[in-house]
């Protein structure tokens, strides 16, 4: 049983939930069909055509000065293609999906249209009273349930996880972020969200002395999808969060992993992803938090920041406060509608 | 070592010829006191082992109701420790009642697993319902079962409809086995898909029926006869309580059916007519009863 994945014992190497020990044939049966779907190269030949037609990739570099390269990067839809097509080939009914952001949300409902796999998805309280947007997903053929956030928890990931576990044979769950679900379900996400860090990566090796990379981070799934291949080539990385919400460690002190939350707390939360704690302790991940006064005060931002996101802004800030050379690497990721864990 | 309060209740309800009641104790956010006195009630009405419920922030095995009743307590700034703070005064009043902690494992780990244990060791609890510890998965890896065997308090163990009824040979079938060889107290057998509480949906008669009767063919098999078989989720009427009776089990567990009348609104003595109408339907009639 141990030889099927890393560290099931854990929520995950990358974050998740601990699930009961009777549901874990559940867990068990769905790695080990994804495993063998993804040995099919017309999964993979389908998975690209899917992501030229619903969700392409761009990282392109934007400025360059004295000091920084910056890239601007789309987000990393490679967990929500990769799941639903995955919902598809394992011949689900149905895919059940919990969204935070808008550009997710409508992601996902323009995959699952693609493929014909009919789609429900938990909106966040944050998202869900944008009617505009309930339009245009259930223009795409999807479901939307907005009640669960709203009344009760704002855990849209957990309710589509309910759903899964209570009927895994004919339901499918799609995962937005590696950290939430069972454990081989934050695996099986960040596998494809690590699709999106080969491409980074494969951008930058092509650029002469780049030697660190500064990383905005809001959640887990976008940092280890760029810090896991990252990594391995031995670069330096930073990462730069910035949480304007007070007190968020302790809120959060039973959350999955998100990224913010494991490197706030290393010792306490490592178990939600070890992974993540890994690489910092190791020394080949710094982290950095920037107060949101620092960025709310500062008159030093050019005027291309107002379209980057709040972490973006944290690293600009960071980068320059630090004086690096040319060699440096700065990710800048655009707004996004809705909310982090 | 003292015998565990969670079998002296189980074997005097069926002294008494019924099944044994396990109800559901609510953190009040309003008033936290206020749950000693609802477990009171509960006591006065019939309720034999009472299990605490100690809020998750991401209670993935709830149902809406107890969702409800995890997210007030947390809005309201009631941490857990003062749960334990609750649980302490309920068992200085009700030194021979059993009481359980109901949670999640990752409540233990977040506030400490030893600190948790310590709170619950504090509170004299007889068990522990953590539905997704992963015993079997993890090897006991964080050592709650052998801690809780040392200790004789005993670790809850689930069982779903599927693995109740799973072939041999089957990864479901050895899960079950290993349950049957190391529960104590009792095991539940989940009466809805997912476990969730508060379901609507449901095992039907014949299904509850043979869930628990290959459940105890298996705790036979082990030479585990002291073990006994609860009904847990989606448990709220007389009718129900019936289907837990001719199945065969020895107790059952009900938690959100009375909680959403107290988030309701309605009183204390309203939930005590409840509870009494629920315990009436606990005693065995002809041909009913554990085998």
């Amino acid at each position: 049983m141990n030889d099927k994945y890393e560290e099931r014992i854990w929520y995950g190497r990358f974050g998740g939930c601990f699930v009961a020990d009777a549901f874990s044939s559940a867990c068990d049966d769905y790695y080990k069909d994804y495993r063998n779907v993804v040995k099919s190269q017309k999964f993979w030949d389908e998975f690209y055509e899917l992501e030229s037609q619903c969700c392409s990739t761009t990282i392109e570099l934007c400025e360059t000065d004295d000091n920084l390269r910056k890239y601007l990067c789309s987000e990393n839809y490679y967990s929500i293609l990769g799941t639903s097509l995955l919902a598809k080939h394992l011949g689900k009914e149905k895919a059940v999906c919990g969204v935070r952001y808008v550009d997710e949300a409508l992601v996902c409902a323009r995959i699952c249209k693609a493929i014909g796999l009919p789609l429900k998805l938990y909106l966040s309280a944050d998202i869900s009273n944008i009617s505009t947007l309930r339009t245009e997903l259930n223009l795409l053929g999807a479901e939307t349930n907005d009640k669960m956030c709203k009344e009760l928890f704002n855990l849209p990931e957990m309710y589509a996880f309910q759903d899964w576990i209570a009927a895994p044979a004919n339901i499918s769950i799609v995962n937005c972020r590696c950290n939430a679900g069972a454990y081989p379900q934050s695996n099986i996400a960040m596998d494809f969200a690590k699709i999106y860090g080969e491409k980074l990566t494969a951008i930058l090796s092509k650029e002469d002395k780049i030697q660190r990379t500064i990383i905005p981070c809001v959640s887990g799934s976008f940092a280890m999808g760029v810090i896991a291949p990252l990594a391995s080539t031995g670069m330096a990385i930073d990462t730069v969060e910035c949480d304007p919400i007070d007190g968020l460690s302790k809120e959060l002190d039973s959350y999955c992993g998100t990224f913010t939350v494991v490197m706030r707390d290393c010792c306490n939360d490592r178990i939600l992803a070890p992974a993540l704690a890994e690489l910092h302790e190791s020394g080949r991940v710094g982290r950095v938090i920037v107060p949101f006064k620092d960025i709310a005060e500062t008159s030093a931002m050019p005027d291309s920041a107002d379209n980057w996101s709040l972490q973006s802004r944290a690293s600009v800030l960071y980068a320059e406060s630090k004086n690096y050379g040319k060699e440096t690497a700065l990710l800048l990721r655009a707004v996004r509608w809705g909310s982090s864990l | 070592m003292k015998t565990n309060r969670i079998d002296a209740a189980i074997q005097n309800a069926q002294k008494c010829g019924r099944v044994a009641f396990i109800g559901l104790v609510p953190v009040i956010a309003e008033n936290p006191e206020k749950s000693v006195e609802v477990a009171d009630v509960m006591i006065a009405s019939g309720v034999d082992i009472l299990m605490m419920h100690i809020p998750n922030w991401m209670p993935w095995m709830e149902g809406p109701v107890l969702e409800l009743a995890a997210r007030a307590p947390r809005n309201a700034g009631i941490t857990r420790e003062k749960v334990f703070d609750v649980m302490r005064q309920i068992r200085a009043k009700n030194p021979d009642v059993p009481l359980i902690d109901m949670t999640l494992f990752d409540t233990a780990l977040t506030m400490g697993q030893e600190h948790f244990m310590d709170l619950s060791r504090d509170a004299d609890v007889d068990g522990f319902d953590l539905p997704d510890y992963p015993l079997f998965s993890s090897d006991d890896k964080y050592g709650l079962y052998q801690e809780c065997v040392k200790e004789n308090r005993y670790l809850i163990l689930d069982i779903s409809y599927e693995m109740a009824t799973a072939q041999k040979e089957t990864p479901e079938y050895d899960m079950l086995c290993g349950i049957a060889q190391k529960a104590h107290g009792f095991v539940f057998v989940m009466n809805a898909p997912g476990g969730q509480s508060g379901s609507a949906k449901k095992l039907t008669q014949e299904q509850l029926g043979d869930a628990v009767k290959n459940v105890k063919r298996m705790l036979h098999k082990y030479h585990n006869d002291t073990c006994t078989v609860s009904v847990v989720c989606g448990i709220s009427t007389p009718e129900d309580i019936e289907k837990v009776r001719r199945a065969g089990a020895e107790s059952f567990m009900i938690g959100s059916a009375y909680v959403k009348y107290l988030q309701e609104g309605k009183s204390l003595d309203e939930i005590a007519s409840y509870l009494r109408s629920l315990s009436n339907a606990c005693h065995y009639q002809p041909g009913e009863g554990a085998q």
